[in-house]
């Protein structure tokens, strides 16, 4: 419903330029600390653990191998959208339930403005564009955190590690990462939009929706993982 | 039946099983100021927002010069509701937005006017509720009855044919709440408006209104002009107006 509400909106999308911007600068900058952090320790964590569990038995020239279609493939864009989709979906539900129990949503409808239009779709295409985005920033930062601990705790020198990463690479690891980050972008908006419309009551209110579009968004982002992997890298990309 | 102004026919409306509305019937003629009286909690706001399609009947007709409401598409509600302001309880600004946006806010979506023609209509609206030095302010620094002023700055500033004014004088001291009914009175002369008043505040009612309806568990118990009401000496009127606990409306 909201998004066939979203989808008949789109010819005047250009109305919504300047909130597009806005809202693609909350997500992307605001977010960036957050993604970088949780980026480094998740490519230090995936270069420890695969030299633990290639141990003697895999050659550690392929650690970048490893450790590069990770990052790329699944944890780059699921653990952004985790982090990102807690940060701005809560966030979404929070403003938008706000502007709910005080009336606002329906003081635009009185201005014979959609709400839909006006505070659904600069939120959804700003998650849509900046969580590939933000997953690119997340891939190298990923990528660098383990480079730094192989270099430094593992004993693997950079030429190996970075042959690694050369090694059975394919652009459509990338590629698919960054659509899956586009659909998760869209998930964490909708979350965040159908729990802020729909809050009903006070403060407390509020309150549940923002949790509520949390939980959502994280569940939804897990399912579609699933189904997006199916669909992209056995569908498509399958050999 | 006339077919100009608001007519509500059999409105029925429950939430979560709670009736809240038993089949009300008015009728609000063109160019008339209404009041709409009755207890917290007995659906007067929900009267309101049923008008134009904020919220729908479960049973009931509700017709705007002659037009079906709750018949109507989206695209249609939005037509109908640009013929309309609505003053909020709480005023309902925009908080991310200064006062002078938020007027300006259907101008900009609804006409091709200028920046330089928006901002003088805005001000204009702004001279008429008196808060000319408010544009660039944002609604948290605004009190109570600014907040409602600005509020009505932004219902006006498209000229629209009817006003609805839910629980204007609510939360403000009597100052206040006076300027805000002799606004109310000076907008309806200027502006000629059909305006329809939802209050709880009888200073308030017998200043705005010059016709008067009570609704009490969800039904119009009472219609008629001012005068009429003043003339009351027993019954739901007659104790709404002297605001007494004791008589046939039940305090709780």
């Amino acid at each position: 419903m909201l998004l066939a509400r979203m989808a008949a909106a789109l010819p005047s999308i250009h109305r919504s330029f300047r909130e597009i911007l806005r809202q693609m600068f909350i997500v992307g900058n605001g977010s960036l600390p957050l993604v970088m952090i949780t980026s480094v320790f998740t490519g230090a964590v995936a270069a420890v653990q695969s030299a633990y569990q290639m141990g003697a038995y895999v050659p550690v020239n392929l650690l970048g191998t490893v450790v590069a279609k990770m990052v790329f493939i699944e944890l780059g864009p699921v653990l952004t959208a985790l982090v990102v989709g807690a940060r701005v979906s809560s966030s979404i539900a929070a403003e938008l339930g706000t502007m709910r129990v005080t009336e606002q949503i329906d003081a635009l409808e009185m201005l014979a403005i959609d709400p839909v239009r006006y505070l659904a779709l600069p939120r959804f295409v700003a998650c849509v564009l900046m969580l590939p985005v933000l997953t690119i920033f997340a891939d190298l930062v990923a990528v660098l955190g383990a480079f730094i601990v192989s270099t430094f705790t593992l004993d693997i020198t950079s030429k190996v590690f970075t042959s690694g990463l050369r090694f059975l690479f394919y652009a459509h690891d990338i590629w698919g990462g960054l659509i899956k980050a586009a659909v998760f972008g869209g998930i964490i908006a909708v979350s965040g939009v159908i729990s802020g419309f729909n809050t009903q009551g006070g403060a407390q209110g509020v309150g549940s929706a923002a949790m509520h579009a949390v939980v959502s968004s994280a569940l939804m982002v897990l399912v579609a993982d699933y189904l997006l992997a199916t669909i992209i890298f056995q569908v498509f990309f399958g050999s | 039946m006339n077919e100009t102004g608001i007519t509500l026919s059999g409105l029925f409306k429950s939430f979560g099983g709670q009736a809240v509305l038993h089949g009300v019937n008015l009728h609000i003629a063109r160019g008339e100021q209404r009041v709409i009286l009755g207890k917290s909690g007995q659906g007067k706001s929900v009267l309101l927002k049923l008008m134009v399609g904020l919220l729908m009947p479960d049973e009931g007709s509700v017709l705007v010069d002659g037009q079906e409401v709750t018949r109507l598409s989206r695209r249609g509600l939005f037509s109908l509701r640009r013929r309309f302001g609505m003053v909020f309880q709480g005023g309902a600004l925009f908080d991310s937005m200064t006062v002078g946006e938020n007027i300006a806010l259907a101008l900009r979506e609804h006409t091709n006017d200028s920046d330089e023609r928006v901002r003088e209509r805005v001000q204009a609206s702004l001279i008429q509720v008196g808060l000319e030095q408010a544009y660039e302010k944002m609604p948290s620094e605004l009190s109570g009855g600014m907040r409602k002023r600005a509020s009505l700055a932004r219902a006006i500033v498209t000229q629209p044919e009817y006003i609805l004014y839910d629980e204007p004088t609510t939360g403000l001291d009597p100052i206040s709440a006076d300027a805000i009914n002799l606004l109310i009175r000076q907008l309806d002369e200027e502006l000629g408006v059909t305006s329809i008043v939802v209050t709880h505040d009888m200073a308030s009612a017998f200043k705005v209104g010059r016709r008067f309806a009570l609704l009490n568990e969800g039904r119009i118990i009472f219609e008629g002009s001012s005068q009429e009401a003043q003339a009351t000496t027993e019954g739901p009127m007659r104790q709404f107006i002297d605001g007494t606990s004791q008589g046939p409306l039940h305090a709780f």
